[in-house]
């Protein structure tokens, strides 16, 4: 088995050569690092490879070949040759300027490649700007569009907070409408139940009838109910004058001594009113009733103005 | 004579005469190996103006005592062949080209040192006697490898035989033009 250094040794003519691989290229010269024998060897190997060119039959370059190195050359020692100093440019910059036939159409392929691409970069370029522009106008319709959505949002919002404010309004007004409503209601549900105590009392058996009379009969009349040893009375009555404002009827109670104010009443388009009476005792301990006209709110002693009287 | 070394010393102290020695003294070869690797003439041209350049560049980076001028300039020359063999992607041709411009500049130049000229053309014989005292398989792949730039598992591909009888005849066949060359006086100190 061969050792590490023999194998390599075996590489050393094809290292010499420039003709193996990387992975074995390595391998070489880490040895060669290594063992100064191995150098030797590759020197003497590298003599007989660099004896190679001269199998070859020497041909003259051309002149220009030599002036333009040393053309190089004199421009590096004036400091002026600045291509030479990265000490790695392309073979195909290196040389002097020298006519070729090829030189013609090279530069006009380089010119055509270079039209080529920046045609190419334009209608790249183009067509970004385009795809740019339609973009940008479809943000500007879009935003036009939301702008609308938008403005139009506020005005359904403006009519329907004016809509809504009337609605309120229009609730507050049914509410104050249906309180109205109740109230009447309450008060003709009152009238109801008055009306049917009324008519209770009035047909109700052993119930006696006064009347209550006006010196001029045009005037109107009342009827009176009550149970006797009762303190309750309904007076009814009918074609009675509608008073001025700030006037209404009072009933009265006498007994021969004293005058007793009873309710105050109003009649209604037809001239009817009915007025329950509660007196301070029994109805029949009192023998004459009278209305009188009186100021608002009823009068303490009666006036002059007497419109209906009657005896019990 | 100045010997080569002495005259790269000289180029890297930036003595441009001593430059233009070495050019004298191997443009010609340098040429021909471009052309033989490249089977093109201008940039052959080229490859000998570069060569050149980097000699004046990197002369002080030469070391004399690692072998002599002439590997080291020949490894320039090569190298940057085998980089324009590369960049084009395209290997060269057996042959070393048919280019009739190219057989009038081998005319030997008559303002050459006779006895230096002489030497060279001797030097080529033996040179030549050596390579055709291989066996024609040792001799194809070691040719295949320098003028070609290929690895051996190139030339194993190229020439569809393994890789290991490849590298065979490569150490065989270099081992065996060393022999051929020591006895035949070609060595390290010639020129």
């Amino acid at each position: 088995m061969k050792t590490q250094s023999e194998d390599v040794e075996e590489l050393l003519p094809a290292y010499a050569l420039g003709a193996l691989d990387t992975e074995d290229m390595i391998r070489v010269e880490r040895m060669l690092a290594e063992q100064p024998l191995l150098r030797r060897e590759l020197a003497d190997l590298r003599d007989v490879v660099g004896q190679l060119p001269y199998s070859l039959a020497p041909v003259e370059p051309p002149a220009r070949a030599r002036v333009g190195l040393m053309a190089r050359v004199a421009a590096n020692q004036a400091g002026g040759d600045t291509a030479g100093q990265s000490g790695a440019k392309a073979l195909a910059s290196a040389a002097v300027p020298r006519p070729r036939n090829w030189l013609v159409p090279a530069v006009f392929a380089l010119l055509f490649a270079l039209v080529t691409g920046l045609s190419v970069l334009t209608f790249s370029l183009q067509s970004n700007l385009n795809t740019f522009a339609q973009t940008n106008q479809q943000l500007v319709a879009s935003v036009d569009a939301l702008e609308q959505s938008i403005a139009s949002a506020e005005q359904n919002r403006r009519v329907l907070a004016d809509e809504l404010a009337i609605s309120r309004s229009d609730i507050d007004e049914l509410k104050s409408q249906l309180l109205d409503e109740r109230t009447q209601l309450a008060s003709l549900n009152d009238q109801i139940a008055q009306e049917r105590q009324v008519f209770t009392f009035v047909n109700a058996p052993g119930v006696a009838t006064r009347e209550l009379v006006a010196a001029d009969e045009s005037a109107g009349r009342g009827e009176m109910y009550m149970y006797p040893g009762d303190t309750t009375a309904v007076v009814l009555f009918r074609g009675l004058s509608a008073l001025e404002p700030g006037r209404v009827y009072q009933f009265w109670l006498a007994d021969g001594v004293n005058q007793i104010p009873g309710a105050t009443f109003i009649v209604d388009d037809h001239g009817i009113a009915q007025v329950v009476i509660e007196a301070p005792r029994e109805v029949n301990a009192f023998n004459q009733v009278m209305v009188t006209v009186e100021p608002e709110g009823g009068s303490t002693s009666p006036s002059k103005n007497v419109v209906l009287e009657g005896n019990l | 004579m100045i010997s080569d070394e002495e005259l790269v010393a000289a180029v890297a102290s930036g003595d441009s005469k001593a430059l233009e020695a070495l050019y004298d003294r191997y443009s010609r070869i340098v040429f021909a190996l471009a052309l033989r690797m490249l089977s093109h003439g201008d940039i052959a041209e080229d490859v000998v103006q570069e060569t050149f350049w980097r000699v004046w560049r990197r002369a002080n980076t030469f070391q004399a005592s690692s072998g002599t001028f002439s590997p080291w300039l020949f490894g320039i020359a090569r190298n940057l062949c085998i980089d324009e063999l590369r960049r084009r992607q395209v290997r060269p041709g057996a042959s070393s080209g048919s280019n009739d411009e190219l057989i009038l500049q081998a005319i030997p130049d008559n303002a050459q040192d006779v006895e230096h000229m002489t030497w060279q053309v001797e030097r080529r014989r033996l040179i030549i006697e050596a390579l055709n005292e291989l066996p024609v398989d040792q001799r194809e792949v070691i040719e295949m490898a320098y003028f070609g730039g290929l690895s051996q598992r190139e030339i194993a591909e190229k020439l569809n035989d393994p890789l290991g009888t490849v590298k065979t005849r490569v150490r065989l066949g270099l081992q065996k033009l060393r022999q051929f060359l020591h006895i035949q006086g070609i060595g390290q100190d010639d020129r």
